[in-house]
C-alpha cells in the first residue's frame, strides 16, 4: 500500500512542468502541436491560469492569461502553472477544459456533444460523451508521453531547459532549433 | 452527475487486478448487495452511501440492463446525509430539556441524560425531514481499465475506492503524474531518473548570467 501511495504522490510537480511545456510548445508553434503518433491539433491557454510556488500563488484571469507579462514574471520568480484552462481543437471537434497538473484531472470540460439528455436515447447520449472524452484523453496522454520522453532524457537539462529559460525571459524560442532537438530526443524513445 | 448530463468534471482511476472475463456474471450479485439503502431516522448513522442507477439515482433496484452498457460498467455513487439545521435542533432541544426538567423536578441534566435527549430530539426531527442526496457517476471501461469518476473531492474519492474494492475485489488507482509515468513504460534507466527527479528551476539566480 505504501508503495502505491508513494507511486501516486511521487513527483507531482511533473504535472505542473507538463502544463509549462504545453504552454511553451503552444507559444513556440503558434498553437499548432503534433503529438507523436497522432494527428496535428491546436492547443492554447484561455481565460484562466494559476501559477504557484509553495503557498505563493498568481491567479491570472483574462482572455489570454498566458500572454500577459505577469505570467512570464511568475515563471521567473520560480512559480509553475498549477492549473490552466485550455482550448483544444482536433479537426472538427473542439474541447475546453481546466487541467490540473497535480492530479492530471479535468474540470468543467466542454465537449462538442450533439446529443442532449432530453429527447435523445440515454444510452446514445452516454456513448457519445464517453467517445469524446476518450478522444480528448488519448490526445492528452500522447502529449504527456512526449513530455515524459523529453523530461526523462539526458537532454532535458542541457538542451530543453535553455529554451524554457529563454521563453520565461520573453525571448522568442528558435522553433526550428527546438524542433530538431525535440525530434532527436523523441526518436531515442522509439528506439528503446 | 456527469456521464450523461451536467457539467463534466472528473478524475480518472485505473483498475488494478485481473478483471473477470464475464464481469456481469461475476459482479451483479455484489453490486446489488452494495446498492444504496435508505437512511432510517431511528438508526444512529448520519450518512449512508451505496450504488444506484446512473440514469436515475433514486432507482436502487439494479439489474443487468441498468448497469452494463456494452464494455462499460455504469453506476452512481449515491450519498444520503441527514442535515438537521443547527438553530432548529437548538430550539427543539431547549424546549425538550425544559419539559424534562419540569417533569422530573430537577434543576439541571447530567451529561449522559443530555446526550440521550439530543439523540431523541434528533431522531424526532429526522422523521420530519428528507435526507440530503448527492449522486456522483462512475463509468468503468472494462476494455481499457479506465474508470471515470465525476467528482474531484478527495473525501468522496475515498468512499468510492472503498466501495469499488468491496464490490469488485479490485483496487482503484488514482491518476497522477506518477501513475501516468508508470503506464508510459519506465525502464530501468528512466525509472532511476524518475525516482531522483528534481523540479526544473526557471527562476533567475542572482549573479548568474
Amino acid at each position: 500500500m505504501t508503495d502505491l501511495v508513494e507511486r501516486i504522490e511521487r513527483n507531482r510537480f511533473a504535472g505542473r512542468e507538463f502544463i509549462l511545456w504545453l504552454w511553451f510548445e503552444s507559444e513556440t508553434f503558434e498553437t499548432n502541436l503534433r503529438p507523436s503518433g497522432g494527428s496535428p491539433i491546436a492547443l492554447w491557454i484561455e481565460t484562466r491560469m494559476t501559477l504557484t510556488l509553495e503557498k505563493d500563488e498568481s491567479v491570472l484571469k483574462s482572455a489570454a492569461p498566458a500572454a500577459s507579462p505577469e505570467a512570464k514574471e511568475a515563471l521567473r520568480q520560480g512559480k509553475l502553472p498549477k492549473e490552466a484552462k485550455f482550448r483544444l481543437s482536433n479537426g472538427e471537434h473542439e474541447f475546453a477544459f481546466l487541467f490540473k497538473g497535480d492530479t492530471l484531472g479535468m474540470s468543467s470540460v466542454s465537449v462538442p456533444a450533439e446529443l442532449k439528455d432530453k429527447g435523445d436515447e440515454v444510452y446514445e447520449v452516454f456513448y457519445e460523451r464517453a467517445r469524446l472524452l476518450e478522444e480528448l484523453e488519448a490526445i492528452i496522454e500522447a502529449l504527456y508521453n512526449d513530455f515524459l520522453t523529453l523530461r526523462l532524457s539526458d537532454g532535458w537539462n542541457k538542451e530543453i531547459v535553455p529554451f524554457l529559460k529563454r521563453f520565461a525571459n520573453e525571448k522568442r524560442a528558435d522553433d526550428g532549433a527546438y524542433l530538431q532537438v525535440k525530434k532527436r530526443l523523441l526518436s531515442k524513445k522509439s528506439k528503446r | 452527475m456527469g456521464a450523461i448530463r451536467g457539467p463534466v468534471t472528473y478524475s480518472r482511476f485505473f483498475v488494478a487486478g485481473e478483471v473477470p472475463d464475464d464481469i456481469s456474471a461475476a459482479s451483479l450479485k455484489k453490486i446489488r448487495a452494495n446498492a444504496f439503502r435508505d437512511l432510517v431516522p431511528d438508526e444512529d448513522e448520519n450518512s449512508r452511501h451505496g450504488w444506484a442507477s446512473m440514469t436515475d439515482s433514486m432507482d436502487v433496484d439494479l439489474d443487468h440492463e441498468k448497469v452494463f452498457f456494452n464494455e462499460y460498467v455504469n453506476l452512481t455513487l449515491r450519498i444520503d446525509t441527514w442535515v438537521v439545521p443547527k438553530p432548529l435542533l437548538t430550539a427543539h432541544l431547549r424546549t425538550a430539556e425544559a419539559t424534562l426538567l419540569e417533569k422530573k423536578g430537577l434543576e439541571r441534566l447530567g451529561k449522559k441524560a443530555k446526550a440521550e435527549l439530543k439523540l431523541t430530539v434528533l431522531r424526532k426531527l429526522r422523521r420530519q425531514l428528507v435526507p440530503s442526496t448527492k449522486s456522483v457517476d462512475l463509468s468503468w471501461n472494462t476494455r481499457t481499465h479506465v474508470v471515470r469518476f465525476f467528482s474531484q473531492s478527495p473525501r468522496i474519492h475515498l468512499l468510492v475506492q472503498e466501495l469499488f474494492e468491496k464490490t469488485f475485489n479490485l483496487r482503484l488507482v488514482p491518476e497522477s503524474p506518477g501513475t501516468a509515468a508508470e503506464r508510459w513504460g519506465l525502464d530501468e534507466r528512466t525509472e532511476k531518473i524518475w525516482d531522483n527527479l528534481e523540479p526544473t528551476v526557471l527562476a533567475e539566480v542572482e549573479g548568474a548570467e
